[in-house]
Formats: structure tokens, sequence, C-alpha cells
């Protein structure tokens, strides 16, 4: 394929000149892990509109650009968000910013290395071991595979037994490059067993930055395990600038009587592709993914979640709500697997959509593969306009149309976003999506 | 005096079927106008035909409201300039704060009057007063607008909103069913507080039992999409006695 071959073309590139920005740090595990990385991302290709996970993502498109490595931001900033108190892991291009850490995560007991030490450290390794040598790579994991080949500063969270920790945690995702570029974030959140943490994914322009908007892409994975009885409340607020995309990805597996309950946000960016996982390995496990959107103008958002009950009395709930407007597309694709010995599932899961122009497009499809016979799933799907009594009842007391319809936009995305426990960032969030009233 | 609101010859119909066939109705300020007739004649038609309600077709006839056409004004600009509309089966809409909603509202309504909008304590303090007067409990406002809320607490919300909003022309469209007696009695009372010289009734209902409270100037008796006969309050009370038969096109009791 010609356009696989570009397209693996300028990966080599750059390649070489990360290689070469090794400086005498070759022959090192980090080292020999890109150059493994690399090996397989050579093996697989990037999956094409024929895929059937990918057809709504225009992959070759997004890959079609000349992405470099790039340079190292030195400041950031992101709107303050007045009454959060929270500790801030930055990730500047890729690369986390270990020397601004908060002393208090230490205190806490919060362990965080950098993958490089990680890499040589056996305990931890073990842990993620498996996670980066999937059994049978395949284009699914093209961009997982390109996330490591050119991994230069992820991190690994350890998260101690029984600590519960009141303030949330905050990463902030920043790509900031006066040239085309892509960065490659990767982290591990390992929370031990009985541990309770609020983590806040935050996906944001760099409000400090001296450069232009450019084109680039954030290619990020993150993957969480939660021991017997950790508890995480995730939340992901994405709000990039308009030339940027993001191509991400959720890993999750959980043990015995975990708790995970995710709330993301998308809105700004590009070209998004959003992918959740859930393994669940232990019973009497809680998963919640909601999620609300706003896709406008030419912006592609693609959805894609697969929950696999794999072990008896498990819960999982979705709920993914999204706006599309202009000449925005959208996809929702839902997979859940209760495998024979998943006895007691409780598996439900819905998709809203508003489509309110003409030329917007939603893809929804839900995708319920059940093998167990005593079990809840219910899965359903809904697409329509706003509706047109509620705007005659609004109008009809004085309210203009213009702003009849922003009420109708933000009461059809308070059902998600008025779980968010973080009130300042939820009010952040709705003044930005302009969903106040 | 001029008309507050004249209604000449309407014709209105729905997806090709006519309702109103030739309505004719004028309004001066001050009036209470009573609407009875039987399930289906066209009231609701009327009432969100003068509110402004997209779906009908006007297919002749004019209407009036303070000497200017009321037919080409937008939902929104006949609510700012005084039409008010209590529905007959209020809308829900879950997501919307019902407190939020009536703050948007009074001051849409002080932004179109060049009036300063109230600041979020004037706000509470004016809403407070509106929803003491119509013993109202205060925990719907924090609720969804209408939402999972009672036939009665529907019809009380409606009566706030019209306190709040004091229109000149009120269109109240069955607000006494679904309402207890204490209820009816509560909302006739905020109804009859409204009353001036200023301020116009519409008043649709089956019932001549809300009529002993609001007293009404006219009782019209609304039949197939036209007034069949208008009278004053004892009309009311023999269509109570008497049902609608006794009325033909014809025998009309037009004073
Ligand atoms: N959207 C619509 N599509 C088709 N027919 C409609 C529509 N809306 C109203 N109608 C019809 O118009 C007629 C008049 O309805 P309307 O609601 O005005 O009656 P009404 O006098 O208010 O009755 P009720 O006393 O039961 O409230 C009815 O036959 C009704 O079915
Ligand atoms: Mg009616």
């Amino acid at each position: 394929m010609a356009e696989q071959e570009k397209i693996m073309e300028q990966i080599d590139t750059a390649f070489h000149d990360l290689e070469s920005g090794l400086n005498g740090k070759t022959g090192t595990p980090m080292h020999a892990f890109l150059k493994h990385a690399y090996s397989v991302l050579k093996q697989i290709e990037f999956p094409g509109r024929k895929h059937e996970d990918w057809k709504y993502t225009p992959v070759q498109r997004l890959m079609a650009l000349p992405y470099k490595l790039p340079r190292t931001t030195a400041q950031y900033k992101v709107t303050e968000l007045a009454g959060l108190e929270s500790y801030i892991i930055p990730v500047l291009n890729g690369k986390t910013d270990v020397a601004s850490l908060h002393p208090d995560l230490k205190t806490a007991g919060i362990k965080i290395s950098m993958l490089q030490e990680a890499m040589e450290d056996t305990r931890l390794k073990s842990i993620f071991n498996k996670w980066l040598n999937p059994e049978r790579p395949d284009s699914n994991q093209a961009f997982e595979f390109l996330n490591f080949t050119f991994q230069s500063g992820g991190f690994f969270l350890e998260i101690p037994k029984h600590l519960i920790l009141e303030k949330p945690i905050e990463i902030h995702f920043i790509h900031d490059d006066p040239d085309v570029s892509f960065s490659h974030p990767l982290y591990f959140v390992h929370a031990g067993s009985g541990s309770s943490i609020t983590l806040i994914e935050r996906f944001e322009k760099n409000i400090a930055s001296t450069v232009a908007d450019q084109a680039g892409l954030i290619n990020a994975l993150g993957f969480y395990h939660l021991d017997h009885n950790a508890s995480i409340r995730h939340i992901k607020w994405q709000d990039l600038p308009a030339a940027q995309s993001l191509v991400y990805k959720l890993a999750l597996s959980q043990e015995k009587d975990s708790r995970f309950n995710s709330l993301g946000i998308d809105f700004g960016g590009e070209t998004i592709r959003n992918n959740v996982e859930v393994e669940l390995e232990g019973s009497n496990t809680y998963t919640s993914l909601q999620a609300g959107f706003l896709a406008q103008a030419r912006q592609s958002m693609d959805h894609q979640t697969r929950i696999n009950h794999k072990v008896p009395h498990c819960e999982s709930h979705e709920l993914y709500k999204g706006i599309i407007d202009g000449q925005a597309s959208a996809a929702f694709n839902g997979k859940v697997y209760v495998h024979p010995d998943a006895q007691k599932t409780n598996a439900y899961q819905q998709n809203d959509t508003l489509v309110l122009s003409p030329h917007a497009v939603m893809n929804s499809k839900p995708q319920l593969e059940i093998f167990a016979d005593d079990v809840k799933c219910s899965h359903g799907a809904t697409i329509g306009q706003l509706d047109d009594k509620s705007m005659f009842y609004l109008m009809a007391r004085g309210i203009s149309a213009p702003a009849a319809r922003h009420i109708l936009k933000a009461a059809f995305l308070a059902q998600v976003l008025d779980s968010m426990e973080v009130e300042p960032l939820r009010d952040h969030i709705r003044s930005r999506m302009t969903l106040d009233i | 005096m001029k008309p507050l609101l004249k209604i000449t010859d309407l014709h209105v119909s729905i997806e090709g079927k006519k309702i109103l066939n030739g309505i004719n109705l004028t309004i001066n300020s001050g009036e209470v106008h009573a609407i009875m007739g039987p399930n289906g004649s066209g009231k609701s038609t009327l009432g969100n035909v003068l509110a402004g309600r997209e779906e009908y077709t006007i297919e002749s006839g004019s209407i009036e409201f303070e000497g200017e056409d009321l037919l080409s004004m937008d939902i929104d600009q006949r609510a700012l300039s005084g039409i008010f509309l209590a529905f007959q089966y209020p809308v829900e809409i879950p997501g919307v704060s019902n407190s939020n909603f009536l703050k948007s509202i009074i001051n849409a309504k002080r932004v179109f009057q060049g009036l300063p909008e109230l600041n979020a304590l004037e706000m509470l303090k004016y809403i407070r007063s509106k929803m003491i007067a119509i013993e109202m409990d205060e925990n719907l406002l924090k609720r969804s607008l209408n939402d999972g809320f009672s036939g009665g607490e529907k019809k009380r919300n409606e009566i706030l909103q019209m306190t709040l909003l004091e229109p000149k022309m009120a269109i109240l469209d069955e607000t006494d069913s679904g309402l207890d007696i204490d209820a009816l009695r509560i909302v006739a009372e905020g109804v009859n507080q409204l009353r001036s010289p200023a301020r116009s009734f519409i008043v649709v209902t089956h019932y001549q039992r809300l009529l002993n409270y609001i007293i009404p100037d006219f009782v019209h008796v609304l039949s197939n999409g036209r007034i069949l006969a208008t009278g004053d309050k004892t009309l009311a009370e023999k269509l109570e006695d008497q049902g609608y038969d006794w009325i033909r096109e014809g025998n009309s009791v037009t004073p």
C-alpha cells in the first residue's frame, strides 16, 4: 500500500533522528526497548478505511503529515482553576517533567518513576511487561507501537496500598512545537489495594506558547491497573487547539472489588480517537464510563470501547452523549463481551446523540456478545435533534432561539457533566463549552 | 378604545386538517374571557397560535396585538411583548434547573424592557416572594424544569412564571385541571391578584367551578373551531347544567 509506505518512510526518518539524539545512551535497556518496538511496528500496518474498528477515523489522512519529533518546551501554562488544589504532573511534548513534581506526592507515599528507571527495576518491570509485549500485534496496536517506538519520557505512577488521597492528581498533557510534530505520552497508573484517588487528565493548549498553532498529533497511552478494592475517579478533559489531533488509549485492568469511574469530555482538537479497553480480572468490580462530546466544524471524534467481562458478578455502565454540528462526524462503537463464566454480570450501555446540522454525521454501533445466561445486559442508542416542544416552551417565555438552543444543548450534556465531582473543573468546562446558562 | 387583542376570521390547519374555522374575538384591556368547549374543539390550538407555535398553518385571518400584526412576530418577541401561555401540558426539560430557567426568563424580560438584570440575591428574593404567594414548595427550584413534577406542581410552576413575568395577555389553558381544591383556590387568587385594567386573561377551562373564583367578563363556547356562543358567567352555569348539546349554530346567545 503506497500510503502505508509513505507513512513508514516518515516514521523511519523520525526514528533515525531519535537514535542519533541518544548520544551514547545506546545499548541501554531503554534503547533496546525502542528498537524492539520499532521492529514490531514495521511488521504491522496502520489501519485503513476497511478496518472494521477504524473506518470512522481518517488514519491515513492523520498519518500523512510529515511529523517530526518535537523540541523541548521550556515553559507552559494552562488555565488555573480557582479553588482546585491538586498535585500536578506535567507531560510536555511527551516528556514527563519530573523536576516540577510536587514534594507532597512523595510525602504521601506516591512513587513516580521515569520509564527509563522503571525498565531497570525488576519489580516494576514485571508489572508492566505484559502491556509492552502484546501476544499478536496487529493493526489495532499500530498507535501503541508508534508510542513505544518514540518513547522518551513516560512515567510509572504507584499509589501505595490503602492510601486515600483527598486532592486530585492532575496530568497536564501539552503539545507545543513550531513544526509539525508528534508526541507520545505513556503512563502507567498502578493503584494499590484499598487505595482511592481522583486522577484528572487535561489535554489543553499551552497558553504560554510563543509559537503559532501548528498541526500536531498527541498519541497518548495510559495503562491503569486497580488492585483489590482500589478506587479511581478518572476525568479526562480534552480542549486541544484546533489543529492538533489526539489518538488516546486507556487500557484498564481491574481486580476484585475495585471501582473505576471515568468521565471524559471532548471539545477541542481536529481528529480525536478514543479507545477505552477494560479487562475485568476479578469479581465484584464496578466500572462506569461516561463521556460527553461536542463536535463542530470539521472535527472528527471516534469513540471505541471494549469491556471484557471475564469473571462473575461485575457491573459496567456506559453512557456516551454527543452533540454533532457543522460538518463534523462522530462514532461510537461499544463492545461488551460477557464470557461463559461471567454469570451475574450487569452491563448497561447507552449512546445518545444530537445531530444539529444536515451535514453532520453520527455512526453508532453497540456490540454486545453474551455467552453467559444469567446476566442483565442492555444497550440503547438514540440519534435525534433538539426537541421542538422544548424549544417552543423556552421561547414562549421570552428566551431567544439561539439562547434556547444553548440551554437545550447544555441540558443534554448535563446528565454527564453534572456528575463531575470536581466543581472548579466542571465550571471551567461549562464555560469553555459555553454550556452555562 | 383600541382593543388589546383582535382576532379576525382566523382559519388554522395542521397537517392539512382544518382546526380553527373562522375565529373572531376581541379582547380589551382588563377583561377576562373564559373559553369552554368540547375536547378537540381547538381551544389549545388557539392558545398555541397566539403564542406562536410554528407547527400550525395560518390559512387566513389576522391577529392584532396592541395594534401590531402578531402573526409576523417571533415566539420570543411575542412573549417579551406581553403574551403569556400557561401550557395545558407544561414541557419537562431534564438537565435545565428550574431556578436557572426562572432567572433567565426574568432577566430576558428585564433586558427587553431596558432594565438592569437582577443579581443573584435580588433574584432569589423576587422569586421567593412570588412562590410564597402561591404556596409553592421551594424545593421545586432545585429540580429540573417540570421534570417529574406532579400535575399540580407543573400547573403551579406555570402560574409562578406568569406572576414573575407580569404579562399583558395571559392565556391559561386548563390550568385548573389536575389541581386539588386548595390549589385551585390558591391559583385563582394568584390570577385575581394580577387582574388589573392593564392586563387581560383568556381562561380555558372545562369546569364552571374555576369561574366561581375567577369571575369572567365573557364566556365563549368553542366548537369545531368556531365560537358558537358568547355570554356572561351565567352561560358557564348553564353549560355545567345542560352540557353542550343545546348549542347549535344559529341559536347564538351572543349578547
Ligand atoms: N400536531 C397535531 N397533529 C394533528 N392533529 C392535531 C395536532 N394538534 C392538534 N391536533 C388536533 O386538533 C384538534 C384540536 O386540538 P386542541 O388541542 O386544540 O383541542 P382542545 O380544544 O384544546 O381539546 P382539549 O379540551 O381536549 O384540551 C384535535 O382534533 C387534535 O387532535
Ligand atoms: Mg386543550
